[in-house]
């Protein structure tokens, strides 16, 4: 029996030795990318266009004025100017937002729309500007997050769409950035920027986020190199809205935030044999602000978002058609990400065992607890401090802090 | 157990790896910022001490030696743009000839590093817009590149020295070699452009049979901007059956800008074709507001009817624009449903047009 329990031990081991050197190669390979566009950001060579393809920017809002004044206002102030704004709001909240409506003249429309999605109903439209920025409100039935983006594509009126959220300020170029990867290359479908969480107090959840944040953004940034990004951010998408309406939006399946699109998209170019990337573009940011008392939700719904999304694309694993998509992206998630803690506990069952019965000698143990502990941290703090540097060398461009 | 502790081994041996390559880019980090002070700090006494009017040869062999490298030539760009405006384009005329010898360095180079080099002659053209030399060769050589940026930055280059021959030459070899450079950048591009406007547009109209679909488009869209008359052409090429959809759009949008009456009719017609592709209707509906008349409304009215949304929207937008009051209240109960709803939207955003001006 400890034979076999040994086998199993050295299995598992070698199995986060795996795990450990992929995340050195992730590492090196994003700090390498990060300097790169740093040096090239340098260079400023690149196309300076405020118009090319005009853009909306859905943006779902919750609560008063004061909680979506500063996204709207870091909108307005984009180096890009080819856009319109659509803010999608609850209709049961509309006492709320009339003094905005009223403020900025906004008029009420009987605006015709197709609806190619199936989403909540529709209450009202009104339409107006808000400096000089033309503006649709929308007024709708309270439904969850992607119900809310599918309702702003079908009255968007423009062929790509960005989306936000109310409670996030967008940097200055960061609509500029997209634009110029869809002008660079027309297969591009769609691409998102680094999002960074700012909490008001440093707490344990807080530090959890970044982290999340953090491996996610060295995650994308290496798979970015075969085009294999399975997971982005549902509130901070730029894409073709055709393509969009073809593979029907986003779904509500997976609650709260839509974690699978990304795989939807993947699967639906693919099956149609289309030419496409989709991109990670690391000089388009985002700051996020948790909302009061939602810090910890905020945490769940991303992992269960994850979580469902992995899970609800099963047809990915080990699929040739998809190529590294399949057999590196979806793999790596789901063998080093979702199977992860399952296998940790088994591990730290094993070692515990072995060490009580005297058959693992000290110093192996020692590895391990760098391996499990140490390492993790050791590497996380150096991504960090690359997701930073990223974000500081640019602190020009923007008014605010970026960084916690 | 022997090969458990040997994996053991290994794993330290990366980590020890991981934890050098994290020590070398830190070192080679700070090297670089070091590096680059010390060369801006050279760069600028070496300017200070050349004079205006001419730049000695050590100078020049100095710059053509040391120009070579990317890094050298960044830190120059940045030095030169720092330093004084009137007296910056002097000393950059004054070494024309070290930027002719460096073409034949950078056309070997990278991508990027080349895009970098155009994207500094395109902000002084004054370095070479005098006569047809090396710089503008190469610049035409650039125009047919496979990266965007270089084929933009050169072009950019081209617009500023507002010579159309240059642009014909790049235009001709890039219709030729087939690169597809999006139609938005070459139209604004070609608004951009620095020399006589109809010098420009006759060498438009006479090679634009000869242009691919896209190049078409921009001409198009650069006549309808600059509302340059080339109707009959661009009636002739509607007409033709060899064009395509995309270039016929173009031709239908050209006639919002420029009247053309004999095109009117057409336009009725293509109002009507909403059952295949609904985009002619689409478009026709939208530029027949330019063309106000009792018949217009009356297919206008028609196209209300139409099944596609783009039809009828872009078809209510033309009525209201020009319809008087009595008959768009005639209209106010018009038994297409879809095609009611759309005209009152543009009738209510009409009236609250005017309540805003008032």
């Amino acid at each position: 029996m400890s034979k076999i329990g040994m086998y199993v031990f050295y299995g598992f081991t070698i199995y986060f030795l795996i795990d450990f050197f992929l995340k050195v190669l992730f590492s090196i390979i994003t700090k390498c990318t990060v300097e790169k566009t740093l040096y090239q950001k340098r260079m400023n060579h690149k196309i300076n266009y405020q118009y090319y393809r005009p853009v909306s920017i859905i943006i779902p809002i919750n609560g008063s004025e004061q909680e979506f004044i500063n996204c709207l206002e870091s909108v307005v102030n984009l180096d890009y100017k080819q856009f319109e704004i659509l803010l999608i709001a609850k209709c049961d909240q509309k006492e709320s937002y009339l003094e905005f409506i009223e403020k900025n003249k906004l008029i009420k429309v009987s605006r015709p729309f197709k609806k190619v999605l199936d989403t909540k109903k529709i209450d009202c439209i009104y339409e107006g500007f808000y400096k000089n920025v033309p503006v649709t409100f929308v007024l709708k039935e309270a439904s969850i997050l992607p119900d809310d983006y599918n309702a702003g594509v079908n009255i968007a009126r423009y062929p790509y769409i960005l989306t936000l959220k109310g409670n996030q300020e967008i940097k200055k170029n960061a609509l500029k950035e997209f634009v110029r990867t869809v002008m660079q290359n027309e297969d591009v479908v769609l691409c998102s920027g680094v999002t960074i969480k700012k909490f008001k107090t440093k707490n344990l959840f807080s530090f959890l986020e970044n982290w999340r944040i953090t491996n996610l953004f060295v995650k994308n940034t290496c798979f970015e190199i075969w085009n294999g990004n399975l997971f982005f951010s549902n509130s901070f998408c730029f894409f073709k809205k055709d393509i969009f309406l073809e593979m029907k939006g986003f779904s509500l399946k997976n609650g709260f935030i839509d974690g699978s699109f990304l795989a939807r998209f993947h699967i639906f170019l693919k099956r149609l044999k289309r030419k496409y990337y989709i991109r990670y573009v690391l000089t388009a940011n985002i700051i996020e602000y948790p909302l009061m008392g939602k810090e910890k939700n905020f945490l769940n719904e991303e992992t269960k978002s994850f979580l469902l999304g992995l899970l609800h694309n099963k047809k990915l694993l080990f699929q040739p058609k998809y190529g590294l998509l399949s057999f590196f992206t979806y793999t790596y998630y789901f063998f080093f990400e979702f199977l992860k803690p399952l296998f940790l506990l088994i591990e730290i069952i094993l070692v515990l065992s072995f060490l009580f019965t005297s058959q693992l000698s000290w110093w192996i143990v020692l590895v391990l607890i760098f391996l499990f502990i140490f390492f993790p941290l050791w590497s996380y703090y150096y991504n960090y401090t690359s997701l930073k540097k990223l974000l500081k060398e640019r602190k020009t461009e923007i008014d605010h802090v970026i960084i916690n | 157990m022997d090969s458990f502790v040997k994996i053991m081994y290994l794993f330290l041996g990366v980590f020890l790896l991981y934890a050098l390559f994290q020590l070398f880019s830190f070192l080679y980090i700070n090297y670089r910022k070091i590096k680059r002070k010390v060369q801006q700090i050279i760069l600028k006494k070496f300017m200070k001490k050349e004079g205006i009017l001419y730049v000695s040869l050590a100078h020049e062999n100095f710059l053509l030696h040391k120009l070579k490298k990317m890094d050298y030539f960044i830190n120059f760009v940045e030095v030169t743009e720092e330093s004084e405006k009137g007296k910056r384009e002097n000393y950059l005329m004054n070494l024309k000839p070290v930027f002719e010898k460096l073409i034949s360095k950078y056309e070997k180079k990278k991508i990027s590093f080349q895009v970098y080099f155009v994207s500094f002659l395109e902000k002084y053209p004054i370095i070479y817009n005098d006569d047809w030399n090396k710089i503008v060769e190469y610049l035409i050589q650039c125009c047919s590149s496979k990266s965007i940026y270089l084929r933009e930055s050169a072009l950019s280059s081209l617009y500023k020295i507002g010579n159309e021959s240059y642009l014909e030459e790049a235009l001709r070899n890039m219709n030729y070699l087939k690169i597809n450079h999006p139609t938005k950048l070459l139209t604004d591009g070609f608004i951009r452009f620095e020399g006589s406007i109809n010098n420009f547009a006759e060498m438009l109209k006479e090679n634009i049979s000869n242009y691919s679909d896209s190049y078409k488009i921009s001409c198009l869209e650069y006549f309808s901007y600059q509302k340059i008359d080339f109707r009959k052409g661009i009636f002739q090429l509607l007409s033709s059956p060899e064009e395509t959809k995309e270039v016929k759009l173009a031709c239908i949008r050209y006639f919002a800008n420029s009247i053309y009456e004999p095109v009117s009719k057409m336009l009725y017609e293509l109002l009507k074709e909403d059952q295949d592709t609904f985009e002619y209707a689409a478009v026709a509906a939208n530029v027949l507001k330019s063309y106000p008349s009792k018949e217009t409304l009356k297919h206008l009215v028609e196209a209300l009817r139409s099944k596609n949304w783009y039809v009828r929207n872009n078809a209510a937008c033309a009525i209201v624009s020009f319809a008087t009051e009595k008959e768009l209240e005639s209209l106010k109960n018009f038994d297409d449903k879809y095609g009611r709803e759309a005209l009152m939207y543009h009738i209510s955003m009409k009236k609250d047009v005017v309540k805003c001006q008032k």
